[in-house]
């Protein structure tokens, strides 16, 4: 394991003196606070597991989008292209699941789980075929299942930053709105919000982060850190922009800690370590967590509730 | 405005697959009443207000007017209050943050909430005698309370018609004094309130206008022609579900079959 760490390149990567593994750090913190305030209003609608089949169906997108290039003679793994055909699959996956809902007996888990299936293993079985092909780019496309800073060059990090920021943006920009289609979406119909276009608004945004994560993240694990900040966050306060501010905050702290580690650290795949970070962050948060921290529970135990 | 009643409903019908849970609904609210939907279990009541307002499809052919226009053109009007199971009351937010929602259509979706809209929304939980507990989450309320939250939010829209579905269900009775007072505030002031509501005795003691449901509207005008003995036994499948009907109860209707929970 030492023998992996050449001295030299520790302190560089240490102090980010190196532009790319620099920038690639940024993208990733980016990445995370896009990723936790996108997964906060996933999390109160309950849209977890679709954001889960929306992200593994990216991948047959970036296959075929790949393979295309590759047949025209293009560099195969010019990224916008690559997450354009990403984006695609999504769509075409949200769409299949609410097709696949209207058969008699099958329920939404099953809708969804038989979507990823499908998608999901699509897409391995044209990365299977793009590795036989043998072309040069093909290694770089392995990235996008466990992610990996090191393989990133400078423009795959701002792709990824100007992703993340739209995603941002977005979000903050609709956060009233996303916060009463959230808790009552009865009433924000009645308030006259398009409550349909809004939720397609918020799976957009998902596939987004997802798109924008695939490269450091990877499709897998992307969602654990749309939903692993959110819930951290949760127990650090009972208001909705606290709790979205904080779960950007652990996002970003998770991308940051865990693209340098993995960048320190040679063979360590970024978006595991990305992911383990938020997950030490959940243990921490809901032991100490100041609102619902199980150590500093302040609050009101059902017994003290008033009588009236 | 005046010639337009607040509400008015025309052959509303609404069907959960083949089963028909509304039929033909037709009836209306004079403006300025305090009236009430009542009906036996599963009349239709929550569902009549649901598809009224839009948020169930109706089959084709309903009509539904909201002082004799659309409700799109009107929503600022109208307040509706839906039954605690609407929302999840494990959500991140506090009681004052529950009824400034109520207001943020007209504070504006890209819009700061303001010190004002602070006070307006401190004011109506005010009303409903909420002061002490505006910075609670409120999953830690009682029923009750949590009833009244909702009431706060729907009162702070300074809305023209008031539509709340069972907002005495399952309370305290503080807060349902409260609630009561709180409804015919709003009458006084000159608005509309329809109120599904499971308590015959309290409809016809508190209540103007009523609209007697099962399945199909059996009657609607002021309570006292509305619930009748002969009309109200037909709604509820010829059990008077009150001692209160006594005076001029039919015989004839007197049922076997156990009494209906209201």
């Amino acid at each position: 394991m030492l023998d992996a760490l050449a001295a030299a390149d520790w302190g560089r990567t240490l102090l980010l003196t190196d532009y790319n593994t620099r920038i690639a750090v940024i993208g990733a913190g980016c990445l995370g606070a896009a990723a936790g305030l996108v997964g906060t209003f996933l999390v109160l609608r309950r849209r977890a597991l679709m954001a889960d089949t929306l992200g593994h169906s990216t991948l047959p997108g970036v296959g075929l989008a790949f393979l295309v290039l590759a047949a025209f003679g293009k560099t195969p793994d010019a990224l916008p292209w690559l997450l354009l055909g990403a984006a695609a699959t999504a769509g075409l996956a949200a769409w299949l699941v609410a097709a696949t809902q209207r058969i008699p007996r099958i329920r939404e888990d099953a809708a969804l789980a038989i979507v990823l299936g499908v998608l999901f293993g699509l897409g391995l079985a044209i990365l299977g075929v793009i590795q036989q092909l043998g072309t040069g780019h093909a290694a770089g496309l392995g990235g996008f299942i466990d992610g990996s800073v090191a393989s990133m060059r400078a423009q795959d990090s701002w792709t990824m930053v100007v992703l993340a920021s739209a995603a941002t943006l977005v979000t903050i920009v609709l956060f009233k709105a996303l916060t009463v289609a959230s808790f009552d979406p009865q009433q924000a119909r009645l308030q006259g919000l398009p409550v349909r276009r809004l939720e397609f608004v918020q799976l957009g945004m998902v596939v987004v982060v997802t798109v924008a994560g695939i490269r450091a993240v990877g499709l897998i694990l992307i969602i654990a850190l749309l939903i692993v900040p959110p819930a951290a966050a949760r127990p650090w306060s009972n208001r909705l922009s606290r709790v979205a501010v904080c779960a950007a905050g652990i996002g970003a702290f998770s991308g940051i800690v865990g693209a340098w580690i993995s960048a320190l650290v040679t063979g360590l795949p970024t978006g595991p370590v990305i992911v383990l970070v938020a997950v030490a962050a959940f243990g921490f948060s809901l032991l100490f967590g100041r609102a619902r921290g199980i150590l500093r529970r302040r609050g009101h135990a059902p017994a003290e509730r008033l009588a009236h | 405005m005046a010639q337009h009643p607040a509400l008015r409903v025309q052959d509303l019908t609404v069907a959960y697959g083949s089963e028909t849970v509304l039929e033909g609904a037709t009836f209306e609210v004079p403006a300025a009443q305090l009236a009430a939907v009542v009906g036996p279990n599963g009349a239709g009541k929550s569902t009549l207000l649901r598809a009224a307002l839009g948020l169930l499809r109706p089959k084709s052919g309903a009509r539904v007017e909201f002082f004799g226009r659309p409700f799109g053109e009107v929503r600022a009007k109208v307040a509706f209050m839906p039954q605690r199971e609407a929302v999840d009351w494990d959500f991140p937010a506090r009681v004052i943050d529950v009824v400034l929602m109520g207001l943020y259509a007209e504070i504006g979706w890209f819009r700061r909430v303001r010190p004002q809209h602070r006070e307006a929304a401190r004011a109506a939980l005010a009303r409903v005698g909420l002061s002490d507990v505006e910075k609670r989450q409120i999953g830690e309320l009682s029923g009750g309370q949590q009833k009244r939250v909702f009431l706060a939010r729907t009162i702070v829209q300074g809305a023209e018609l008031f539509l709340l579905d069972e907002p005495f269900a399952g309370v305290d009775a503080y807060s349902e004094r409260i609630i009561g007072r709180e409804l015919g505030a709003l009458r006084d002031a000159g608005a509309t309130v329809l109120v599904v509501h499971h308590d015959l005795t309290a409809v016809l003691r508190d209540f103007d206008y009523a609209v007697l449901l099962n399945r199909r509207v059996a009657a609607a005008g002021p309570v006292r022609e509305a619930i009748t003995a002969p009309l109200v036994a037909e709604a509820y499948g010829g059990v008077v579900p009150l001692a209160l009907l006594d005076q001029d109860r039919d015989p004839t209707t007197d049922a076997p079959q156990p009494e209906r929970s209201t």
